[in-house]
């Protein structure tokens, strides 16, 4: 330390009083302390030992460059475990000592003694440690500079840090607050079963603008403030647009990989272009954001994960035997449960085409070798009836497709905003049935061997149409019952039949 | 409606028409079968020997997108209200604190939104009845059951 008149400088040249002598005293006197640093390294906090946890709350904030720093600091700690391996007692113990200091800081960072926000408008370069006095008496103190919260920050660099004391410190309290709060997030919301329709369709609105026929500059227009996090429960995972976020993070991972994949669909689905060029055009700085949709997932307890990996090695021994035994269905654990889902999420995961990602290459080709074909399908009445011999003679069985209905937040309707169920919303359902209403196929790659058509394979009719009625009426239950009761849908709300075709 | 005309209501078909046409609920002409979600009791955790005690279980499909309360109507083989039964699927149909104990197959209701609309008694004199669980903090629910002819009791 160095005095002259009431300025007193701390620059680490003095072997008694560093930076780190300065904090550890002030950990004494100090409730909390505030810390603004371009970069942050673990071992700066280890070197003041204990005297750090006397500290109600310490806040760091630092650089977005910090978390680089950090994690090479981590590493670094890490190696020198091994290495001490070979090292001698002495030194062995000292890193040892080192390492003890590292669990208390985490827990710290775990119950929010230790928090850190990383200031990403600017590039923040700021040098403070800034104390809460304990009493009135003592009063807050402040270090003003150079120094880092890094070990050499502290101890070893030759540094320029002002000490400041009385009423200034006050401003100095005040400057730290305004960064801190805005390193924060802002924009964050919560929706819940507790919301109310209302609620929910305005959040969904004021999230994803673009994807629900609004924008920007038309929240601004209403003096509605745009959300930038949006914290959901299950009540957000099926049937709605939000592909103007980026990320999806799935906490606490729905049992059912269906559930799962309808909470990814949320975000990871067909992007419109003009939306996308909207978004681009009102946001330039999101431009490199906008090509992928990434997600998170926390992954389950270690229990039921040992089942999931149990799930999948029945599901595929099950799935042989079954198709080997000619058994078109495969059931496990429950009812619902059809193997196709599970193979669909295990292969999503590894990074395998699934069946139905290869069904819908397989129809991208066949637009592509026939430019006309789209615009033929497009002229197809809402209902289409077909009918062909089946590929394996004497076998009889009828194909049906259906849409299921889900909410679409694009139709909101009465005074309480509630949300109209559209088929456009939903998804597309296949089903191969026997005419007797049995042996119910869900799986979409098994039903296409069975009505994969060729352009010169000759259509063909036998049975009455009325007759089918009875069998469309049983599969409509079965799939209100697969698909619409776990989803509560209110009366009304139907499969939706697009076509049919019977193999004989 | 007299009185009379009430006390014929015996099934759950009757008590449907009963809603829509003197309650003006907005049923829209849907039979009870488009109206309703069917469950079996083994779907709602029921161990053999209680479910045999039931003859069919039914959740009349919410009115509104979104709407919090549910209705369930259950016939019981039984001459006398299985209180047992109901309560067990009562705990199956409740909200569970862990997202992930949630059954992903169905809704699921806070115990207050629940109420179930029973069918019992002999085959030439079944009885109707509500049943609704009420629960204070700490406590285990109560069940009141309001019977078609107003007779209330409540069980712990």
């Amino acid at each position: 330390m160095k005095a002259g008149s009431d300025l007193f400088i701390v620059d680490n040249s003095d072997s008694e009083w560093k930076v780190r002598s300065y904090l550890s005293e002030w950990c004494d006197i100090s409730s909390a302390i505030d810390i603004a640093t371009g970069y942050f390294e673990i071992g700066a906090l280890l070197c003041l030992k204990e005297k750090w946890q006397g500290v109600e709350r310490i806040r760091v904030l630092m650089g977005d460059e910090v978390s680089r720093r950090t994690r090479h600091a981590f590493e670094e700690g890490l190696r020198k475990i091994v290495d001490a391996l070979d090292s001698s007692i002495e030194e062995e113990k000292k890193k040892n000592d080192f390492l003890d200091g590292v669990p208390a800081v985490v827990e710290a960072i775990r119950a929010g003694k230790i928090v850190c926000r990383v200031y990403r408008r600017d590039k923040f370069h700021a040098k403070a440690y800034i104390t809460h006095g304990r009493t009135a008496v003592v009063g807050s103190f402040a270090l003003v500079g150079s120094s880092n919260l890094t070990y050499p920050g502290l101890n070893e660099n030759v540094e320029l840090n002002v000490q400041v004391r009385g009423p200034e410190v006050g401003l100095l309290q005040e400057w730290y607050e305004k960064h801190w709060q805005e390193a924060g997030f802002d924009g964050v919301e919560k929706i819940d079963g507790s919301s109310s329709q209302k609620q929910r369709s305005d959040a969904i609105r004021r999230f994803a603008p673009y994807y629900n026929g609004s924008s920007s500059v038309e929240l601004a227009g209403q003096g509605k403030k745009e959300i930038r996090v949006l914290v959901a429960t299950d009540i957000l995972a099926e049937g709605l647009n939000l592909q103007d976020a980026s990320l999806l993070i799935n906490y606490d991972l729905h049992w059912n990989p269906v559930r799962l994949m309808q909470r990814i669909g949320r975000v990871d689905r067909r992007m419109s272009p003009e939306v996308e060029a909207q978004i681009v055009l009102d946001h330039p700085e999101l431009k490199g954001l906008r090509q992928k949709v990434f997600y998170w997932n926390f992954l389950p307890p270690e229990e039921l994960d040992d089942l999931l990996r149990l799930y999948q090695r029945v599901s595929h021994k099950t799935l042989m035997i079954s198709r080997a035994l000619g058994v078109e269905t495969g059931k496990l654990f429950r009812k619902d449960d059809t193997f196709e889902q599970v193979k669909d999420l295990n292969k999503l995961f590894d990074g395998e085409q699934s069946e139905s990602e290869k069904l819908r290459l397989e129809y991208q080709k066949l637009l592509r070798d026939d430019p006309e074909l789209a615009a033929r399908l497009d002229k197809l009445p809402l209902k289409v009836f077909s009918g062909r011999e089946h590929p394996r003679p004497g076998v009889k069985a009828v194909f049906l497709c259906a849409r299921i209905p889900r909410p679409d937040p694009s139709l909101i309707e009465g005074a309480e905003g509630q949300t109209r169920w559209s088929e456009s919303a939903g998804d597309a359902v296949w089903v191969l049935v026997q005419p007797d209403g049995s042996h119910l196929a869900r799986d979409p790659a098994l039903i296409a061997e069975h009505i994969r058509s060729l352009p010169d394979t000759p259509r063909s009719l036998k049975w009455d149409k009325a007759d089918l009625a009875p069998l469309r009426k049983k599969v409509e239950k079965q799939l209100i019952h697969d698909y619409l009761r776990p989803l509560n849908a209110p009366v009304g709300v139907s499969p939706v039949l697009k076509c049919w075709m019977e193999l004989h | 409606m007299p009185i009379a005309d009430l006390r014929r209501i015996s099934t759950f078909e009757d008590l449907r028409d009963y809603l829509e046409e003197e309650l003006d609920w907005r049923l829209e002409g849907y039979e009870f079968d488009d109206l309703t979600f069917e469950y079996e009791p083994e779907e709602l955790g029921l161990k053999d020997e209680d479910a045999a005690k039931v003859r069919k279980i039914r959740q009349l499909r919410p009115l509104s997108d979104g709407q919090p309360w549910g209705i369930f109507f259950i016939e019981f083989e039984k001459k006398r209200l299985p209180v047992v039964v109901l309560r067990r699927i009562l705990s199956s149909l409740v909200i569970k604190k862990r997202q992930s104990a949630n059954k992903s197959d169905r809704a699921a209701f806070k115990a207050e939104d629940l109420l179930f609309i029973t069918r019992f008694g002999a085959a030439n004199d079944p009885e109707i009845a509500f049943a609704h669980f009420h629960q204070d903090e700490g406590d285990l629910p109560t069940l009141r059951v309001l019977g078609w002819d107003g007779h209330l009791s409540a069980h712990r």
